[in-house]
């Protein structure tokens, strides 16, 4: 190789400036005490403060969502027709009311407990499948791997959404219906990843050694290859929640998320657009929401991604 | 491989593709309470048409599937028509043949995807170029800054922002319609910045990559005027591995068009798709998935071979097929 | 040729060389930290028709020492300090736009591996005309001819086909010569040649030296970057080692090789497998260059050394003379052990 090493350590190209010290000459003089993989990772997302700000209001939406009922004003259905679209700041409507006096404030907190509960749901089921299909796939190989990658062949030409478009359509209108609909669209990128790293871990020695020693099968799904595979599936799991949020919204935005009354970010901005001119709030509110809340839930996965794999690309 | 088996390779794989999309679709819309008639007895009740036109209708479409036959003659009579492009009646929309209703959609949608692609191309190349050569600079790093936002939020949601300060306080622009010029520049805007955040990303780390190849230090060697240089040899091939990216873009592009065919009311193949689903209109959406699930094939298909052909290294060597490997590779999680 | 030699600032040396360089210091900046010295005072002199071998480990410089001749720096890099006369005209204080029309034209650059350094996307006949177009050497057809005829002379067939086919497509050793044919083209005083036979295998490796000897003979100036003693001797008159940055011992090549002085040259010799013809144990140098970021005090290669047992290895070394064409930086050298 041609290239020179001095060259290459001051070359900046390709590292940006906060990982610097990291990769840089601290790691020789003071090595730090040993730690585990989770608490490494967690010191790397801890130092990147725009994760950390995101995980933190990411966690304070989760509880506004929990505690809706709690923090709403009002119900997210109850009508008050003295006051219909008026706008923010209103007296009793901190942001305005809709077309039938519906508050817009408790109805966008009501929307963030509808989109967690499905984007959460969604990436919980797929994360099952995924888990149980790729490490049948990887492991046993065979039949399931083969019917999986054929699978991913198919959904690579047909778009999540269409499909998600195709189970609520056929499922109905209700979180559930959701739920599975959009679940179903997202296990099969996790399902390959899952596949893809049990078959690196497989081969390794402790993996060996483990069968060496007679384990059986699931056992040594469960107790080394899951362990390793968590790392990347934290990755892709912490990027499918925005998206499934997205997701969730964009059915509603269809007219095919929950049942009305039951507020959908989706819905709202669809209803919003229709009185524009008269009550822009009834749009804007929702929309802010959830913009804020996709960015958050985005950096947050920004930040397990670096946190997982410092050296990887910045993508 | 040679270019012949790679196209018929392709081809074919595309063609089971799309029977097993089909047949995906049919299971699903089939494994419904009641069949495609009965589904949209039930439920056309609450949907705007009903009356008489309603039930002949209906008994058309029974005429024409049959009540009593097996799901899987059912299927097959809706394939036949699909190929000869003759699908029967919408229920949603009442005298409209399938067919019809695509044929006058789909060129508004490709309409769209296809200026939001380009736009979004000539925002993305300039930008990718300009943060790379100025790597870590603060225009970098907001170029950056802009393509996260631009990555993180949907289509719908830059629309809904876009309709709030282009029509509701400036009064520029329409915020619903499909008649005049003036009604494609929102959607088309909002289409376009998700692609371009995407596609500034990746011209960026590609050209990035690109600039750190020893023949780019050649050429510089050789005296090449760095503008020169920078065309010629770095942004071009730079942009040979864009050509892959641009298919599964255009491919989520189609998507896009749902929702923001959905929220502007561009009669549009997404619109179409999405009423046909909240009003179960079955024939309707079999019809546009199966068209949507085509057209995503089919331009996967021509990037890659327009890779091909623009990489002398496939082109010379037969290489066909090489493609793929990368685009597995470069494939937006 | 004396080392120390110091000329006056934009004054060119009274030697008659091609090139010489004075001085050079090379600095690369660095996060949060002192700009890293890659390059530290070097001095050397190419003469018309000569070879100069510039020797030693990876990391030690001797790629960033010509690329600071020819302006070719990372942006994270400092314009070198210290003087390069070329043609009378010192290139370290020349604007980027004269340095451009002196690239490629006059100084020519042969890189490591062909695969890497020719644009896979690009024809050769784009590849070995554009920069005849670009300093206005001549037309079109006339560059293509040109282009053609020195392809001709590395010795590759066919060179009306060849020329129209691209780098890929080329054999690896038919890829270096159309390489050096590249940097040929435009006839330049002066090439620069970084590892050209390291990648290649070691009959391609002769066939790369015959052609440069040819070159030499037809009056080039030549500066080679190796690691390979033997090329070194087979091809260079002169020789310069450099260690973390620094001159350490400078020669003409055959005595550098026969009668090595500095302990780094003899390490390096001991080390390398084809030099001398006999058979002896590979002897290699204990440890690693050093960090530049964290030099060793005194002279950098004391720590390495199997004879550093005075106090005096804690101290910097200045090149010494020896006689009047060798000098080492070691003050064992003058004792000739």
């Amino acid at each position: 190789m041609g290239t020179i090493a001095a060259t290459e350590d001051v070359d900046t190209t390709g590292v940006t400036p906060a990982e610097r010290p990291v990769s840089g000459t601290g790691q020789h003089e003071a090595p730090p005490r040993a730690r585990g993989p989770w608490a490494r990772a967690w010191d790397r997302f801890k130092r990147n403060r725009l994760a950390l700000i995101s995980l933190i209001f990411c966690a304070l939406l989760v509880l506004v969502a929990a505690a809706a009922p709690l923090i709403a004003p009002y119900h997210f259905g109850a009508t008050d027709y003295a006051n219909q679209l008026v706008g923010v700041g209103s007296e009793g409507h901190v942001l305005g009311t809709d077309q039938l006096g519906r508050d817009i404030l408790s109805r966008t907190i009501y929307g963030l407990r509808t989109a967690l509960i499905v984007a959460f749901g969604a990436e919980l089921l797929a994360l099952l499948a995924a888990l149980v299909i790729g490490l049948t796939a990887g492991y046993r190989g065979g039949r399931v791997e083969q019917g999986l990658m054929a699978f991913t062949d198919v959904m690579y030409a047909f778009p999540s959404y269409l499909f998600a478009i195709v189970m609520v359509a056929v499922l109905g209108r209700s979180i559930i219906a959701l739920i599975i609909a959009i679940g179903i669209a997202g296990w099969v990128t996790q399902a390959r990843l899952v596949r893809a790293q049990v078959l690196t871990i497989k081969q390794r020695e402790y993996v060996e050694a483990g069968r060496a020693m007679g384990a059986s099968g699931p056992t040594i799904a469960i107790r080394y290859i899951l362990p390793n595979a968590i790392g990347p599936l934290l990755v892709t799991t912490s990027f499918a929640i925005p998206a499934a949020i997205a997701a969730e919204a964009g059915l509603g935005l269809l007219g095919l998320g929950v049942q009305p009354p039951t507020p959908s970010w989706g819905a709202m901005i669809s209803e919003g657009t229709r009185f524009l001119l008269a009550a822009p709030h009834m749009l804007l509110a929702p929309a802010a929401v959830f913009a804020l809340s996709l960015l958050a839930f985005t950096w947050v996965g920004d930040g397990v991604r670096d946190a997982f794999d410092p050296r990887g690309e910045q993508r | 491989m040679d270019f012949l088996t790679f196209l018929s390779r392709r081809l074919v794989r595309l063609a089971l593709c799309l029977v097993a999309v089909s047949i995906i679709t049919f299971t699903l819309l089939q494994s419904a309470p009641g069949n495609f008639a009965d589904i949209q007895r039930v439920t056309s009740g609450a949907s705007s048409i009903g009356g008489t036109g309603t039930e002949q209708m209906l008994a058309e479409s029974l005429s024409r599937y049959g009540d009593d036959v097996p799901a899987w003659q059912q299927y097959l009579t809706f394939m036949q028509g699909v190929a000869t492009w003759d699908m029967g009646p919408s229920y949603r929309y009442a005298g409209r043949a399938v067919e019809d209703i695509i044929g006058s959609a789909f060129p508004i949608s490709a309409t769209l995807a296809l200026l939001a692609v380009t736009l979004a191309l000539l925002i993305a190349v300039p930008a990718g170029v300009f943060a790379a050569l100025r790597q870590n600079s603060k225009a970098d790093h907001s170029t950056m800054f802009l393509v996260t936002l631009g990555n993180a939020l949907p289509s719908y949601l830059v629309a809904a922002f876009l309709i709030v300060i282009f029509s509701a306080s400036l009064g520029w622009l329409p915020s619903s319609g499909w008649s005049r010029p003036e009604h494609l520049i929102l959607p088309v805007l909002a289409l376009s910045l998700g692609p371009a955040a995407v596609l500034a990303r990746y011209v960026r780390s590609s050209m990035l990559e690109t600039l750190r190849e020893e023949y780019v230090t050649a050429a510089m060697a050789k005296g090449g005027p760095y503008r020169t240089v920078i065309v010629r040899h770095a942004l071009r091939n730079s942009l040979i591995p864009l050509v892959t990216v641009v298919g599964p873009l255009l491919a989520a592009l189609m998507t896009g068009t749902v929702f923001v065919e959905a929220l502007f009311r561009i009669p549009g193949l997404g619109y179409y798709a999405a009423t046909a689903a909240a009003s179960r209109d079955m024939p309707l959406l079999m019809g546009t998935v199966l068209f949507f699930a085509l057209i995503i094939m089919v331009v996967n298909l021509a990037v890659d071979l327009t890779y091909g052909f623009i990489d002398p290294r496939i082109r010379a060597e037969g290489g066909w097929g090489r493609s793929q490997l990368r685009k597995t590779s470069t494939q937006p999680a | 040729m004396t080392l120390t030699q110091r000329a006056e600032p934009h004054d060119p040396p009274e030697s008659d060389a091609l090139l010489s360089v004075r001085e050079l210091h090379t600095e690369f900046l660095r996060e949060q930290a002192e700009p890293l010295r890659v390059v530290d005072g070097v001095s050397f002199d190419v003469e018309r028709g000569k070879a100069l071998a510039i020797v030693g480990e990876s990391g030690s410089g001797k790629s960033v020492t010509v690329r600071s001749v020819l302006r070719l720096l990372p942006r994270t890099a400092r314009t070198p300090s210290g003087e390069a006369w070329f043609h009378g005209r010192d290139l370290l204080s020349l604007s980027q736009r004269e340095m451009r029309r002196i690239r490629g034209r006059n100084i020519g650059m042969v890189f490591q591996n062909a695969a890497e350094a020719m644009n896979p996307t690009l024809t050769l006949e784009r590849q070995l005309t554009e920069h005849l177009l670009w300093h206005g050497i001549c037309g079109k057809s006339e560059a293509r001819e040109r282009a053609v005829r020195a392809l001709g002379d590395v010795g590759i067939p066919e060179p009306e086909r060849r020329i129209r086919v691209y780098p890929f497509q080329l054999s690896g050793g038919m890829r270096q010569r159309a390489m050096i044919a590249m940097a040929m083209v435009t006839e330049p005083a002066l090439l620069i040649a970084d590892e050209p036979t390291t990648a290649v295998d070691v009959t391609v490796q002769r066939q790369i030296l015959d052609l440069l000897v040819g070159l030499k003979d037809r009056g080039t100036g030549v500066i080679m970057i190796t690691h390979d003693l033997g090329v070194a001797r087979y091809f260079c008159d002169q020789a310069v080692v450099m260690y973390a940055g620094r001159v350490v011992e400078q020669a003409p090549t055959s005595e550098l090789l026969d009668t090595p002085r500095h302990p780094y040259t003899k390490g390096l010799l001991g080390s390398s497998v084809e030099v001398g013809g006999q058979e002896r144990p590979l002897l290699p140098i204990p440890g690693s260059p050093p960090d530049l970021a964290h030099r060793p005090a005194g002279c950098a290669f004391h720590p390495r050394c199997a004879q550093a047992e005075s106090p005096r290895c804690q101290e910097e070394q200045e090149l010494i003379s020896i006689g009047d064409e060798r000098a080492a930086a070691c003050w064992k050298a003058e004792t000739g052990r």
